[in-house]
């Protein structure tokens, strides 16, 4: 399998999923109009990324804002992040901007609702 | 809950809509707004069927207007003016700005003689002026006045209205047909003039008519980012960049299209307040059997303490409602837990089948 790097827009994130160094990053803004459709081929690639055993998983979110419609595919992200760690070795950070409480609020929000452990770290 | 029907935006929906009235600021004119109305308004001049000469001529009639505005505004620090307007095959373009009381007769009399020349008068009038080069205290030469009526091909129009002895507001109006035969254009000095003092006293600073979608949604944050409610926090900033994305999602994902086209989605919006509350307006129509449902959730939405807010939204991200395949059915609890504030909302029926729907958040900066 290939690793995945789209690069971001006005209203997506940039995502890399490097699958050799078994590293994840979603950086900047997400509101996209169809987060299904956005979202639809990075759920994918972190599933056949847990399919091939992984020995390590670093995640890094970095966003600044994200729509409603991208909080659910969100969720889904760190339910198979939940699978990954429960196979290797893994680190989730969630860096908000300082004083953002919003998102560092969603970051326990995602931490409590599917199980991962996320660290949080003010920029 | 009972209904607020003062903050229904149905009638300035109207009223704009029929002077074809499309984009309205008024307040401070910084650098990057002007360069992101620009932007704005070009785009939605692309969209139109006319011809590129007129598009470059209301570009540069929007320039000319938009620096008359922000050169004054340094002397003098005061609110500015913009509004476009989509009239029939015609583009009009009103800029209002304060001038103290002793350039009001100079500008008015440059403006008469302009507006009393014909075509070729008026091109040697342009190159006498630009060979007395007498730069007026501003940097402007009267040149731009002569300009905008050679590119627009109309006469100029214009009023002042006493603010005080000392000062005056400027009020100037440029029509650029797109149908070069025809010169009729209208003069909408006062139906515009009677907008801007209507929502100077509401404290709405921008109001947008229009179609919604999410190229326009990136328009309208590069716009707000760039008006002066960046003076509060960057954890504000963001919330209210938050707020609008939902709100203008909203309509460009749920609005009711009039047309067949189901990507046009026709509505208002406005951003008022001031230094300490931020309040967004929205309204579009909806379907008359949406609106119990929106209702109610609204209205439940509304009735939760924060706790409870935060345990729906678990509870929704977990199982989003069928109905919301879009959305996650997320964006009034979230618009809730974010502001702190109840949202605010009305109806007004139309017909048998539509209605147009309001909604207001308050934002504290």
């Amino acid at each position: 399998m290939e690793s995945l790097v789209i690069p971001h827009t006005d209203d997506t994130p940039y995502v890399n999923l490097d699958i050799e160094k078994g590293f994840f990053v979603l950086e900047n803004c997400s509101f996209p109009e169809d987060a299904v459709g956005f979202y639809a081929p990075i759920l994918e690639a972190l599933q056949s990324f847990l399919a091939v055993a992984p020995k390590k998983f670093t995640c890094e979110i970095k966003l600044k804002y994200f729509n409603t419609s991208s909080a659910k595919q969100l969720l889904q992200i760190f339910e198979v992040i939940r699978q990954i760690s429960g196979h290797c070795d893994t680190s989730v950070t969630w860096f908000y901007d300082k004083g953002d409480k919003d998102m560092q609020q969603a970051a326990e929000r995602y931490s409590r609702l599917s199980g991962v452990v996320i660290v949080t770290k003010e920029n | 809950m009972q209904q607020q029907n003062n903050i229904s935006l149905y009638k300035n929906y109207i009223q704009m809509q029929e002077l074809g009235l499309e984009y309205l600021y008024c307040g401070h004119f910084t650098l990057n707004l002007t360069e992101s109305i620009l932007s704005f308004a070009e785009n939605k001049l692309a969209k139109n069927e006319e011809t590129g000469k007129v598009n470059k001529k209301t570009y540069f009639i929007m320039v000319e207007s938009l620096q008359n505005i922000t050169r004054h505004q340094k002397e003098q620090d005061k609110e500015g003016f913009f509004a476009l307007q989509k009239l029939n095959e015609n583009t009009v373009i009103t800029s209002g700005n304060y001038i103290s009381a002793k350039e009001v007769n100079p500008i008015k009399e440059k403006i008469e003689k302009i507006n009393s020349l014909t075509t070729d008068e008026l091109k040697n009038y342009y190159m006498e002026t630009l060979q007395l080069n007498s730069l007026s205290d501003k940097g402007g030469a009267g040149l731009g006045l002569i300009e905008m009526a050679r590119k627009s091909g109309n006469k100029l129009v214009y009023d002042f209205v006493t603010i005080n002895p000392e000062y005056y507001y400027f009020y100037f109006q440029t029509n650029i047909c797109s149908n070069l035969i025809s010169s009729i254009c209208p003069n909408t000095i006062s139906q515009v003039k009677e907008i801007h003092e209507k929502i100077s006293e509401a404290k709405i600073k921008l109001i947008y008519q229009g179609l919604f979608s999410q190229e326009s949604l990136l328009e309208f944050i590069k716009m707000f980012e760039n008006t002066g409610h960046s003076k509060a926090e960057l954890s504000v900033q963001k919330k209210n960049i938050h707020i609008l994305i939902e709100l203008l999602q909203n309509i460009s994902l749920h609005g009711l299209s009039l047309n067949n086209n189901k990507n046009e989605k026709p509505g208002i919006y406005t951003v008022g307040g001031d230094e300490n509350i931020c309040i967004f307006t929205t309204g579009n129509f909806i379907e008359n059997n949406e609106i119990d449902t929106v209702k109610n959730k609204i209205d439940y939405t509304n009735s939760l303490n924060p706790l409870e807010l935060e345990e729906l939204y678990d509870k929704t991200l977990l199982n989003p409602p069928k109905e919301s395949i879009k959305g996650a059915g997320l964006g009034f609890i979230d618009m809730r837990l974010k502001t702190h504030s109840k949202i605010n909302y009305c109806f007004d029926p139309i017909n048998d089948s539509t209605s147009f729907f309001t909604v207001q958040l308050n934002i504290v900066q």
